[in-house]
């Protein structure tokens, strides 16, 4: 583990999570459980960053991702704090474990539906948080963060769940992998878990009326838009751009639904290139599943790269003193597989 | 009655239980919550209760272990009881096949058969390779169901044959009434009957 992953992580009053905490983190993490237990909220709230306005700025991302919202005139804050005593002050909180330092707390406070703050002692522009009582409507000052994602222009690393093809990926691409021969080789090396004939990816302006991530396969003359290959072959190049993009700001990567879009033959190759890209770059990866296939998978490709020491799966249940987290280690689930026992 | 999950060893034990649950207590499986262990000590992992049985006991399910007694039953039940004293977890253990003395479910099964005349014919084949192989329960319960399902087509029988779906239901092939299963009867009356906390 890198001095930077989470070996804990606790969360209180964002979403359904009065208070949610998690020991004994791994580097790669699989995150299971039933339907609205809380996994992607759970994916939300590992977002959390001790600059609390890039932690704005990537749950403004979320929701233009997932389109929850059509314009954000809606308090980005609001949406994701729990309903929890909404008539008295509700603390929104993230404490955060690492290996052998003290918890680091990043904290939100809203007062009484009227007005939030940040407890960020780092922080100094609590104005930017700041809202107003109009006709029992809430507004954001001007100065909130209410512009369309990229705000300080940073890596969100959050790969959600059927996102496809735009054009902030030839975007990203361009800026920074196209320039650059050695992330160019290692990008493309590792987009052939999905794309096998892989020889080149070009960024053409001719041909549309902007430029398009053009794919070239070994023996196929013409070169077909990356728009083309499906849902699977789109989500592994959304990770590959956030594992290899610049301004890095987080040392973890969020995926939603990992196996989604991914044909189950491919899974163990697709899963294996994730964990190698993720040692590689000392990213510490959380993402969700319902699969059991994805499952079994993930146990095969930690198993495959030797990483089994590392590998946890996290699951999620309802419990009648909320929302509960229980982790496995490898054997621990390894042995739950092989005695078909359920696990998801 | 307080919602319990039942833990035990594997696909056989849980089919067995169901079937029995379903017969004799009127209980639908698709309302009782099992969990295959993969052997008796796979309610622990590093020394620490599972995942599973965190989560049942934090969900307020009582937990209801079924294993094999083995060579062994008092050690058996010993190490069961204090792994779970010392996790401060309640649990209700019983071990196959009385919860009195050693072997399994396979030595439980092997007493409810009911076609005595087939199980004759495996005892005598059993004394005969007894000096290659002591123990023969799984081979023997699959021999016997093999013998009465040989009338049925190729893909059913290799179908009914497999532990989790095998049918312990059919009268004729296995006797659910019979007395090797008082002990059994008694430690789910027990639990079936007990109030829930708010009850």
């Amino acid at each position: 583990m890198e001095r930077n992953h989470l070996t804990a992580f606790e969360v209180g009053g964002f979403k359904k999570f009065a208070r949610l905490k998690i020991e004994d983190i791994g580097q790669y993490n699989l995150i299971v459980g039933d339907n609205n237990v809380g996994k992607t909220s759970l994916l939300e709230a590992l977002m959390c960053h001790e600059n609390p306005h890039y932690f704005l700025d990537a749950l403004d991302d979320i929701m233009l991702y997932v389109k929850r919202f059509n314009n954000l005139r809606e308090p980005v804050l609001s949406y994701f704090f729990s309903t929890f005593g909404t008539t008295s002050p509700v603390r929104m909180y993230f404490r955060e474990f690492f290996s052998g330092e003290p918890a680091k707390d990043l904290g939100f406070t809203k007062y009484s539906g009227y007005r939030f703050s940040t407890d960020n002692r780092s922080a100094d522009n609590s104005s930017l948080h700041e809202i107003d009582s109009d006709n029992g409507q809430i507004k954001f000052h001007k100065k909130e963060v209410t512009g369309a994602g990229y705000f300080f222009n940073i890596n969100i690393p959050y790969i959600p769940f059927g996102n496809y093809y735009t054009h902030e990926l030839t975007e990203k691409y361009s800026e920074y992998i196209q320039v650059r021969v050695d992330k160019k080789s290692a990008f493309v090396h590792a987009l052939r878990v999905l794309i096998p004939g892989l020889e080149n990816i070009e960024v053409n302006a001719g041909f549309s009326s902007t430029p398009v991530l053009l794919i070239a396969e070994e023996g196929k003359n013409n070169l077909q838009p990356l728009g083309m290959y499906g849902d699977g072959a789109l989500k592994i190049f959304r990770i590959l751009l956030s594992i290899f993009s610049d301004k890095q700001i987080y040392s973890r990567l969020m995926i939603d639904e990992l196996d989604a879009g991914v044909h189950h033959s491919r899974l163990t190759g697709f899963i294996s290139a994730l964990l190698t890209m993720s040692k590689d770059n000392q990213k510490q990866l959380f993402a969700t599943t319902h699969s059991k296939e994805c499952i079994q998978s993930f146990a095969h490709a930690l198993k495959e790269k030797g990483l089994e020491a590392e590998g946890r799966i996290i699951r999620l249940a309802d419990t009648p003193d909320g929302i509960m987290a229980y982790t496995m280690r490898y054997t621990e689930f390894e042995n739950a597989l092989n005695a078909d026992s359920e696990i998801r | 009655m307080q919602p319990f999950t039942i833990f035990a060893e594997g696909k056989s034990d849980t089919k067995f239980i169901a079937d029995y649950l379903k017969t004799i207590f009127g209980l639908d499986p698709g309302n009782v919550a099992f969990v295959p262990l993969g052997s008796w000590s796979g309610y622990k992992t590093e020394g620490k209760p599972t995942a599973a049985i965190r989560q049942a006991h934090d969900s307020g399910k009582r937990i209801i272990l079924i294993a094999d007694a083995d060579n062994n039953f008092e050690d058996r039940q010993k190490e069961v009881l204090s792994d779970f004293d010392r996790f401060k977890i309640p649990v209700a253990l019983f071990l196959f096949p009385n919860h009195q003395q050693p072997g399994n479910l396979e030595d439980l099964l092997t007493d409810i058969a009911v076609r005595r005349d087939l199980m004759a014919c495996f005892f005598e084949y059993e004394k005969c390779v007894a000096q290659y192989r002591k123990k023969l329960g799984h081979a023997r319960i699959y021999a016997y169901l093999d013998m009465l399902l040989s009338d049925r087509p190729k893909q059913e029988r290799e179908k009914l044959l497999k532990a989790e779906h095998r049918d312990y239901t059919i009268e004729q092939h296995w006797n659910l009434h019979h007395h090797a299963l008082q002990s059994f009867k008694t430690f789910l009356s027990s639990l079936l009957s007990l109030p829930s906390a708010g009850e």
